[in-house]
């Protein structure tokens, strides 16, 4: 009897459960008919796509002039426009400008705007909403990051007309153009620029491709497509529109995936239709992988071991060299990098305007040795690598620690989370001996595409921590003349000599070691085309579109 | 005949410990566990005399290889020997573990014949800090002290030590309830014995079964914990080669090399396990209310 009930109830419940899946299903074959139907393979189907990309680091902020991260900086240029762009060549090309006239001397700028463009709020693009924003630039006062940037170089700015805005500089400044690209410069709208710095971290407001949704901190950030971008329409671009009219995706959700193999994993089972970067180790075997497209291209990115330059045993340069000789690149680019890169041979990139190429450093222990014992150390010393404790970090830093240990520098490793490294980095010392890092590891993109850049930055005195990131402490007066010197001079001839000088100089004084120069890498969903990394290293999904298999 | 058997059975007398070790040898796996054990601390004590490769000893024309004759458990991202850095990290877990639960054992202890002896308002205040300790998850607890003291072993240790603490402070607190009014601590008591004599002569004894099993049991824990701390970057540092460590290095090649990830997650898997089992089985053998 017991039995029976039992039994009794178990069909009770199945039925129960048949009529349930039954009455779900309905609707779900409906809506898979509704897509399915108009829709041809080959064809655009991204405008109804929502994405998620994967990337390895969290975003720091939403406003440009406070970011110094490029993965930050190539987000916010999805939602920003600026006046001028890079294009995948690093070439320059107008965006809310259409174009520009210079004096002779390089001291004045007249740059004239594209009509016809509003922000997603409502405010029209128009000198005025130029002024408010060259305002921003021009406040040190806010202790933005890129506060720096380019309140040194202008002096005084005007309104010519609703549509022309003239820029007077401090010096003559050939590299102003290319500084207007870099993502720094991406237009916000006045009305949130007047909200104040909080809102522009927050909730950006631009002309931009896309508009901001919702950012929460280390899970997501997500954008949603601007249909009404001026960037679709041919007339408002001049002729030829900057994307095609179907590309671009509903929504994009970017989540920060520091952990390498589950960015891999992602794209494999489709849980992300793009990350970057791949893993180097696991390229090969995205490689293989028929549903996913990887691609490979040079950066501009240069990875340096950064020595303090004030702690006793850096001072001598040496012991700076000696630790240069005591590194194999080929080894790091083959093992750290597993092919994926190749050795510096300057301080900047490749591909950077002005760079000038510098014969590698051989490896060579018993040289390195010499110079360590000239110096007063025969038998080496103890310093401490400071690294955030990202997958690839950890890696070179072992890599690091065993080179170094070949000529009795014994090397400790402080991994420490990304956040309370770039604190303990970047805080304001007295003085460089007093600061905690005595090694670290970075790569740098210069995203101007231009020597200064890449340089200044790095080993400029002016950019001494908490200022920017020359974290070396390298104090060198004949280093700041070059880049005074290219900075203030608008002759590609002169410029060329100042940032070669630097280069040979920065080469032979070794204030930090360039290990290689980075490959981009990314991978796509094998539908997706039109995504490419900027050399460097910025995202770009301007022309990106997902068709129908 | 009988007689003489008689005889036998009256001298052979039981005593709590031969008993226990009687019901030991009867649990085959708390035995097999004990062996391999015994093994993992001699290895611990000889691995790095007795390991093929140094365990920095990098070959970088020799990396990500599978198991072979050479590399018995294959080779890492830097062409290291992983059956040497195995061997060699047998010696850093089991330290970490046993060093762990013997801090949290011994405060946990003190703390628990204190709270239990005394009662009263130190009582309270001992068990009110536990029960706040026991309602965070053991890991969480020493994600929170690790993140709080930085990273680095050391500080592992003590995340571990203070988690295992309040779980000793509550066990010999009840041991030490159901002891302090037993009749021979009465009569030391009234002989005029000190607290501390009473406590740790008369009470303590009778709390070391408890004590034990408890102690087996959280190593096989502890050592799950500093590997799993390690393992998210909050314990050892590179190049150190502690289990954890070792496969958080390893799981980057799972896709393409998964011995780096395997051997690790075994020994691991085998340490604790066996820390477990003889747990289990010093249990079974010191419990007075398990019959055979």
């Amino acid at each position: 009897m017991k039995n029976a009930k039992k039994l009794l109830a178990l069909a009770a419940m199945a039925s129960m459960l048949m009529m349930t899946a039954c009455g779900g299903s309905k609707p779900a074959a409906t809506e898979a008919a509704k897509e399915e139907a108009p829709v041809e393979a080959g064809a655009s189907i991204s405008q109804s796509q929502d994405i998620v990309i994967g990337m390895n680091v969290d975003f720091t902020t939403m406003d440009p002039q406070d970011t110094s991260d490029t993965i930050s900086g190539a987000v916010q240029k999805m939602m920003l426009d600026s006046l001028f762009a890079f294009d995948e060549n690093m070439d320059i090309y107008p965006m809310l400008a259409t174009g520009y006239e210079a004096n002779d001397e390089a001291t004045e700028f007249t740059i004239n705007l594209r009509e016809g463009i509003s922000f997603t709020d409502g405010t029209p693009w128009n000198a005025d909403a130029l002024l408010t924003n060259i305002e921003k630039w021009d406040t040190v006062e806010l202790g933005l990051k890129r506060s720096t940037f380019l309140s040194s170089i202008i002096d005084t700015y005007e309104k010519v007309d609703d549509y022309t805005v003239k820029i007077n500089l401090t010096s003559p400044f050939g590299a102003f153009i290319a500084n207007l690209a870099h993502p720094a410069c991406t237009i916000m709208s006045p009305k949130t620029i007047e909200a104040g710095v909080e809102e522009c971290a927050l909730r950006p407001v631009g002309t931009g491709q896309y508009t901001f949704v919702e950012w929460e901190e280390g899970d997501h950030l997500t954008i949603a497509l601007n249909k009404d971008w001026w960037g679709f329409d041919a007339e408002i671009c001049g002729g030829e529109a900057l994307a095609d009219s179907d590309c671009g995706f509903n929504t994009v959700t970017f989540r920060p995936v520091e952990e390498s193999a589950t960015r891999v994993a992602m794209i494999q089972s489709g849980d992300a239709q793009i990350i970057e970067p791949i893993p180097t180790e696991s390229v090969a075997v995205l490689q293989n992988d028929p549903n996913v497209k990887v691609s490979v291209e040079n950066s501009i990115i240069v990875r340096y071991l950064f020595m303090n330059n004030q702690k006793e045993q850096f001072k001598d340069v040496r012991v700076r060299q000696a630790i240069d000789y005591a590194i194999d690149k080929n080894a790091y680019c083959a093992v750290v990098k597993e092919g994926l890169a190749v050795p510096a041979t300057s301080v900047i990139g490749e591909n950077v305007a002005y760079y000038k190429g510098n014969e590698p450093r051989e490896y060579n222990i018993e040289k390195a040795k010499e110079l360590l014992a000239e110096a007063g150390y025969p038998d080496g010393f103890t310093c401490t690598l400071t690294y955030t404790n990202t997958t690839a970090n950890q890696k070179q830093c072992e890599f690091i620690k065993q080179q170094l240990e070949q000529v009795g520098i014994t090397v400790e490793l402080n991994g420490l989370e990304s956040a309370i490294c770039n604190e303990l980095v970047q805080a304001a010392y007295d003085s460089g001996a007093d600061s905690p890092v005595e090694l670290y590891v970075i790569g740098w993109s210069p995203s101007t595409g231009d020597a200064d850049w890449g340089i200044r930055p790095l080993l400029a005195i002016e950019s001494e921590p908490p200022m920017s990131y020359n974290i070396c402490y390298y104090e060198n007066e004949e280093l700041d003349g070059y880049i005074q010197q290219g900075l203030q001079s608008a002759d590609v001839n002169v410029r060329a000599e100042a940032y070669a000088n630097a280069q040979d100089l920065v080469w032979e004084d070794v204030p930090l070691v360039c290990l290689a120069q980075d490959s981009n890498t990314w991978a796509t969903a094998a539908n997706i085309s039109g995504v490419f990394l900027n050399p460097d290293g910025a995202l770009i999904i301007q022309d990106a579109k997902m068709t129908a298999e | 005949m009988s007689k003489k058997k008689e005889i036998n059975e009256k001298n052979d007398i039981k005593t709590p410990l031969s008993e226990a070790i009687r019901k030991f040898k009867k649990q085959k796996n708390a035995i097999i566990a004990l062996c391999f054990i015994l093994f993992l601390v001699v290895l611990a004590f000889i691995g790095d005399k007795i390991v093929p490769f140094g365990i920095n000893e990098y070959d970088y024309s020799n990396t990500l290889q599978g198991p072979s004759m050479a590399h018995w458990f294959g080779t890492d991202e830097f062409g290291r020997d992983l059956f040497s850095r195995i061997i060699c990290g047998t010696k850093i877990s089991l330290a970490v573990g046993l060093s762990a639960v013997s801090v949290g054992c011994i405060c946990g202890t003190i703390l628990g014949l204190i709270a239990g002896y005394y009662r009263g308002w130190i009582d309270s205040v001992i068990m009110r800090i536990c029960d706040t300790l026991f309602a965070f998850p053991g890991i969480i607890l020493a994600i929170a002290i690790v993140a709080i003291l930085g990273s680095g072993l050391g500080n592992v240790v003590i995340a571990v030590a203070v988690f295992s603490t309040p779980t000793f402070a509550r066990l010999v607190r009840s041991r030490t309830l159901a002891l302090k009014n037993a009749v021979f601590v009465q009569a030391a008591r009234n002989i005029g014995a000190s607290d501390a004599r009473i406590l740790f002569q008369h009470i303590l004894p009778g709390a070391f079964p408890e004590i034990i099993v408890q102690y087996t049991m959280s190593i096989g824990s502890s050592i799950l914990t500093a590997s799993s701390l390690s393992f998210l970057g909050m314990g050892a540092q590179p190049p150190t080669p502690e289990w954890g460590l070792l496969l958080s290095n390893g799981r980057n090649y799972m896709l393409t090399a998964f011995h780096c990830t395997l051997f690790p997650g075994i020994a691991i898997f085998l340490t604790v396990l066996s820390f477990n089992l003889l747990g289990d089985g010093l249990r079974d053998a010191l419990d007075p209310k398990l019959t055979d």
